[in-house]
């Protein structure tokens, strides 16, 4: 199996190098052992939401952010991506998700914040439009609405808790709670949210629904939902739900297995297959041979079946140790594929702080692969280990997505600008 | 079968709980009914020992799909898990008689096709459709494949291509009782190539029986099945197969479930046949006189197919005629799910799964739809106004062994 370009990994980043990529019409395979955190995650995209991490005030403006943050660390993706790739990436994304039928809203020089369901709040760049009601920023009160039956959303813990949340400059509306009676089935163990998504896919019963939130709303109110308003077709499930309660509706992100991420993957899944993408998911990578300092082909399978994909260029989006890119024993850290080097504390005692919150961060989720400016992993010397290797995602060095707030940039920016780096190779 | 780490005890404890496997399930999305593969699977397996094996009993919406295995990204044998339990389910209370009748088809196949038009007109006949509702819960609105005169194993009889060069064919009981007209086409699709078709000793392949909980019939005809095809093995023929399902069973279950360590050879040998005809193609030997075949073809990637692990061969050989558009639908399950979809009390969820399918299909005029599997054809047929075909079709068109009427 001949490919132009070879991506290793389905995760956001892979699947934002493998559009980049097929956009230069280049012959793209996505190949993945499984499906990655994009298909359960919140389905907003954070691009830049604390920095320096320990700042209790989130960033403003993520492009301002970034602009800073460049001129004082070198070793950070967004460094290394740079700020017109971070700008292009951001763009292709909101592209690629339309294609596939979401719409995503944002502006990199504005983030915004939106609650959680357990009720704090927390800033991020792009969502989709059923999510961009929920701007904190606006005064407009809240009714939180959840539903008698689903486990995984409690709209009186997330009212009670927001309702004392602090956030320095932050002037929060007041919320309130209702559980709403509309009979969506119930079972000993609870509803969760994707099968109340799939349920609320009936026309019936999101009229129903809509009419009993009407009848609750109080002058002035917008509505939050957990994110369940439909699976498919949730850009026009959210309109019409809009629609019949007259007021602004917005979805909250919730546990796994979320609705958001799904719709996200599967609409970056329909993208990809109509730019001719060509996906094999369940297969294991191994065994690259190399010609030199080129990767020439890995070995894919699935079981036993094992089969050689040839390329001219290999995307790495492999996830960090969630994904399983990177992989460990007790003190050191291997990258499971082309046994690239990993960066990361030389003791193991020196991964995490004794606070789990710890303000400054874990040392360990800084750890990763150190690229240069092609996104080409280096070596000690700074030299490019490979030519036609990149890397893209979480798995990149000198980040900490978590205290950041910037995975979905850093994956979004570095996935678009690995595969265009590929698609000129 | 996704990668599963033999050398760890205990797949299960690679579970990380992230519950990707239930966001791709089809049957959460569309019922309350069913726990999820992550709970039935690796959380119950880590309250199961050798004395005390609890099981849910909602695993029995569990359509054996195996998408679960295939977007894990942790290697846990999600769907072994589940299918175990379902056996453990059955044997503890016992196989229902409608699953016995179901999962026996095979043996219907052969009365029925005896008794041809008589049979078709009885298994349309209202009146016994409903009976067979009330009574055994076999779902009277589902249309029933009909049963042929002349059986694949009577027509082969006819078979008179000769050639040095030769492949063994597994064609299985919906081949051969139900639609002929694909063996048939496998076989003249062969003569094509120059290629003789030999039909091993064969039987129905068991999967409806396993998928049922019997394991015990289902290694009575595995092991019938094995003495033909290991002897074919041993002649050095590939073994080709046309409906997925039973070669999934044959080249990978018979060894996973039913312990038949026998049927190893079998692995490099069985072939899905346009892997078969691909394989072919890459090392120069496909005949690619092809006619002009313009049509758009959508296509159904069976879920059995996806946990093969040989890539969407169809495809990239429908590809290769002049004319035609293959429209891959995105579609992971349509919800049939073999004997599954026709049981009354699983009818809905069928239903409900399939209605992806349907959506993807509505956007398309196309008259046909293509898809390897048995189960899917029908589902397709249910499910939108497209008249099924298996890919192979296409390549008696491409090849003028029938004429393309257009489409």
């Amino acid at each position: 199996m001949n490919y132009d370009v070879v991506v290793i990994g389905a995760g956001l980043s892979g699947l934002m190098a493998a559009a980049a990529a097929a956009n230069e019409k280049k012959r793209v395979l996505v190949v993945a052992k499984g499906m990655g955190i994009i298909t359960i995650f919140t389905g907003s995209i954070d691009v830049f939401g604390y920095w320096p991490i320990d700042e209790a005030k989130p960033i403003t403006s993520p492009l301002s952010g970034i602009q800073r943050l460049v001129r004082k660390d070198s070793e950070h993706p967004y460094t290394k991506v740079g700020i017109d790739a971070i700008k292009k990436g951001i763009g292709a994304f909101v592209d690629a998700s339309a294609k596939g039928g979401i719409q995503y809203v944002g502006d990199i020089s504005q983030n915004i914040l939106i609650p959680t369901a357990v009720g704090t709040v927390k800033p991020t760049c792009l969502v989709s439009s059923s999510m961009a009601g929920g701007d904190m920023n606006s005064q407009r009160n809240v009714l939180i609405c959840g539903f008698s039956g689903l486990k995984d959303f409690y709209p009186d813990y997330m009212a009670h808790n927001i309702s004392t949340f602090e956030m320095e400059g932050l002037t929060l509306p007041r919320f309130r709670a209702r559980t709403l009676k509309v009979d969506v089935g119930d079972r000993a163990s609870g509803l969760n949210c994707l099968t109340l998504a799939g349920r609320l896919e009936d026309q019936r019963l999101l009229r129903e629904m809509s009419e009993e939130v009407y009848s609750h709303l109080r002058t002035g109110e917008r509505v939050a939902f957990p994110a369940v308003l439909g699976i498919r077709n949730s850009g026009d499930i959210h309109k019409k739900v809009e629609q019949a309660c007259g007021v602004p509706v917005f979805e909250t992100p919730t546990l796994p297995p979320s609705v958001p991420g799904y719709r996200l993957y599967k609409a970056l899944e329909d993208t990809l297959r109509a730019l001719g993408v060509h996906m094999l998911i369940g297969y294991d990578v191994y065994n690259p041979r190399t010609f030199g300092r080129r990767i020439g082909e890995v070995s894919i399978a699935m079981g036993k079946s094992e089969k050689r994909v040839s390329g001219r260029a290999f995307i790495l989006a492999t996830g960090g140790m969630v994904g399983k890119g990177i992989t460990g024993s007790y003190d050191s850290l291997k990258e499971s594929i082309f046994d690239l080097p990993v960066a990361a504390p030389k003791k193991r005692t020196d991964w995490f702080k004794k606070k789990l919150f710890d303000p400054a961060g874990h040392p360990i989720n800084r750890a990763g692969i150190v690229v240069d400016d092609h996104l080409r992993p280096i070596d000690r010397k700074t030299e490019p280990i490979y030519d036609n290797l990149l890397v893209c995602g979480t798995q990149l060095f000198g980040f900490d997505a978590l205290r950041e707030k910037s995975g979905g940039g850093v994956a979004v920016s570095s996935g678009y600008k690995a595969g265009v780096e590929a698609s000129r190779m | 079968m996704a990668v599963i780490r033999r050398d760890i005890h205990y797949p299960a404890d690679q579970c990380i709980k992230c519950t990707i496997c239930v966001e791709h399930c089809p049957v959460v999305k569309v019922t309350d009914k069913f726990l999820g593969p992550k709970q039935v699977g690796p959380d119950f397996q880590r309250f199961r020992s050798e004395n005390d094996a609890p099981h849910d009993v909602s695993v029995e919406y569990c359509t054996g799909c195996r998408i679960c295995d295939v977007v894990c990204p942790s290697g846990v044998n999600i769907s072994e898990l589940n299918i175990r339990s379902k056996i453990a389910v059955k044997e503890k209370e016992g196989i229902p008689i409608r699953d016995t009748l179901l999962s026996h088809a095979y043996m219907f196949g052969q009365i029925a096709s005896f008794t041809a038009p008589a049979a078709n007109a009885f298994l349309k006949f209202r009146p016994f459709r409903w009976l067979s509702d009330k009574m055994l819960h076999l779902e009277k609105s589902l249309r029933y494949p009909f049963y042929q005169r002349e059986s694949f194993e009577k027509w082969i009889r006819g078979y008179t291509f000769k050639s040095e060069r030769k492949v063994a064919y597994f064609y299985g009981c919906f081949t051969n009782y139900n639609d002929p007209s694909i063996g048939k086409a496998v076989v003249k699709v062969l003569e094509k190539n120059g290629i003789q078709a030999v039909f091993p000793h064969q039987e129905c392949c068991g999967l409806p029986l396993l998928g049922n909980g019997n394991v015990r019939e289902a290694r009575k005809l595995a092991r019938r099945n094995l003495a033909g095809l290991l002897s074919a093995a041993d002649e050095g023929l590939d073994i080709i197969y046309s409906s997925t399902s039973c070669g999934m069973m044959i080249r990978d279950d018979y060894i996973t479930y039913l312990d038949l360590y026998e049927a190893e050879p079998l692995f490099e040998r069985m072939k899905e046949v346009s892997e078969y005809l691909w394989e072919l193609h890459e090392k120069g030997e496909l005949n690619t006189d092809f006619k002009e075949v313009p049509i758009t073809m959508p296509y159904h990637i069976p879920c059995h197919l996806r946990s093969l692990g040989i890539g969407f061969p169809a495809i990239d050989l429908m590809n290769l005629i002049p004319g035609l558009t293959v429209q891959e639908l995105g579609t992971y399950c349509c919800g049939m799910a073999g004997t599954y979809g026709f049981k009354s009390d699983k009818y809905e969820i069928t239903r409900a799964i399939g209605q992806e399918l349907a959506r993807q299909l509505a956007k398309t005029d196309a008259m046909y739809a293509a898809s390897d599997c048995e189960a899917c054809r029908m589902q397709i047929e249910n499910m939108s106004s497209k008249k099924a075909v298996h890919p192979i079709k296409a390549l008696l068109w491409a090849y003028g062994i029938e004429p393309f009427t257009g489409g």
